[in-house]
């Protein structure tokens, strides 16, 4: 019993371990500080669900309520639902907590890491992403 | 317990049953997910350029590899959704997957990112002497034993030959061999020669491929109108133009 759950298990983590290439078309992370991760709470303003990138803007306040519209790019909706994600899983109005590798500019967009949803729900970036 | 052994008993029975099922006959038929992580281009060493070959590659600003930079400030045809052409579809890595049909006189390849086909002649046809120029090019394929391989002419030159922004003349020609080695699994191997860019044969490192029975490719169309947005929204800013 136990040599054949060790095998079981050995087959599924060689399994796991033969991971695609990583890849991001675009070249999209050329623009962003891949060494840094800035999150946020902000409130959802517009979910893009387009190809070739799905993208959400959204709004950030800091504290002395200044608000700061933000841009998150990710991947196209081909390759997010394969993680979950949906056309109508942000909305407007959505309280969320977002991560992002953000601009090198310094400019408020950046690459979308992870969304943690109202109901608590994470959203990771999409299989196959990240460069 | 006795259940819980019984299930994973087949499922271990069934993995080891799918990992060695042979291949099918001369077919490569499915959906197809690169794997592994092989470089996303022909190989990781680029043979030497000639004189035109480096004043094209300083050219072309790409935004992956060594010389990247923010797409907004490249050139990188993509970034308007210019067809990518071959062979920089066939370096797509595991994001997208490409699809294989065959029928009788020709095999028809399928690249889910930017939605589009390729034809492979194979009824025996020879390649054409003048070709057309085209971003595919003009491509016949036979089987040598059970290796499946394809010879393509006849490439327009204002594509760039992978992300890297290598380029490649209207004389580059391509052979790719495929060979699938079990139900599961397909190698491809491909040799470029384009003497008025590179001073001998580029041959590629071994890509190996994984079929994907479940997966129906997406539509996923590089959109020009929702690109020319999207650069003005988020990725101009991005790289802090304006």
């Amino acid at each position: 019993m136990k040599n054949k759950l060790l095998v079981f298990l050995a087959l599924g983590a060689g399994l796991m371990l033969s991971t695609t290439a990583v890849f991001a078309h675009h070249g999209t992370n050329a623009s962003y500080d891949l060494d840094h991760t800035v999150t946020m709470k902000g409130k959802v303003a517009e979910f893009l669900w387009v190809n070739p990138h799905c993208q959400l803007y959204f709004d950030v306040a800091d504290d002395k309520g200044n608000v700061v519209r933000w841009g998150g790019e990710t991947n196209s909706p081909g390759v997010l639902m394969r993680s979950g994600w949906k056309k109508t899983i942000l909305k407007p109005g959505d309280e969320i907590t977002i991560s992002v590798h953000p601009s090198r500019a310094g400019t408020p967009v950046g690459v979308i890491q992870r969304i943690v949803l109202p109901d608590g729900t994470v959203l990771e970036r999409g299989a196959g992403a990240s460069n | 317990m006795r259940n819980r052994l019984s299930v994973l008993g087949l499922t271990i029975a069934g993995i080891t049953f799918a990992q060695s099922v042979p291949a099918p006959n001369h077919d490569l038929t499915g959906v197809w997910r690169w794997t592994g992580r092989s470089v996303l281009t022909v190989s990781p060493e680029t043979p030497p350029f000639t004189p035109l070959g480096k004043q094209l590659f300083d050219a072309n600003k790409p935004s992956y590899g060594t010389r990247a930079i923010p797409p907004a400030l490249g050139n990188d045809p993509q970034g308007k959704c210019d067809p990518l052409g071959i062979p920089r579809l066939l370096f797509y890595g595991g994001t997208n997957t490409q699809e294989f049909i065959q029928s009788k006189d020709r095999v028809v390849e399928f690249f889910e990112w930017m939605h589009v086909y390729r034809t492979i002649w194979t009824d025996g046809r020879e390649l054409p002497k003048e070709p057309e120029p085209s971003r595919l090019g003009y491509s016949v394929g036979k089987w040598d034993g059970d290796t499946f391989v394809v010879d393509t002419v006849g490439f327009i030159d204002n594509t760039w030959l992978d992300h890297f922004g290598d380029p490649h003349s209207d004389e580059m020609r391509l052979q790719e061999r495929y060979r699938r080695t079990d139900q599961n699994n397909l190698e491809m191997t491909l040799t470029l020669t384009d003497p008025k860019i590179y001073t001998k044969p580029w041959v590629s490192d071994k890509k190996t491929f994984r079929l994907e029975p479940k997966t129906e490719q997406a539509e996923i169309f590089c959109v020009p109108s929702e690109e020319e947005l999207f650069n003005k929204r988020m990725r101009d800013p991005a790289a802090g133009k304006k």
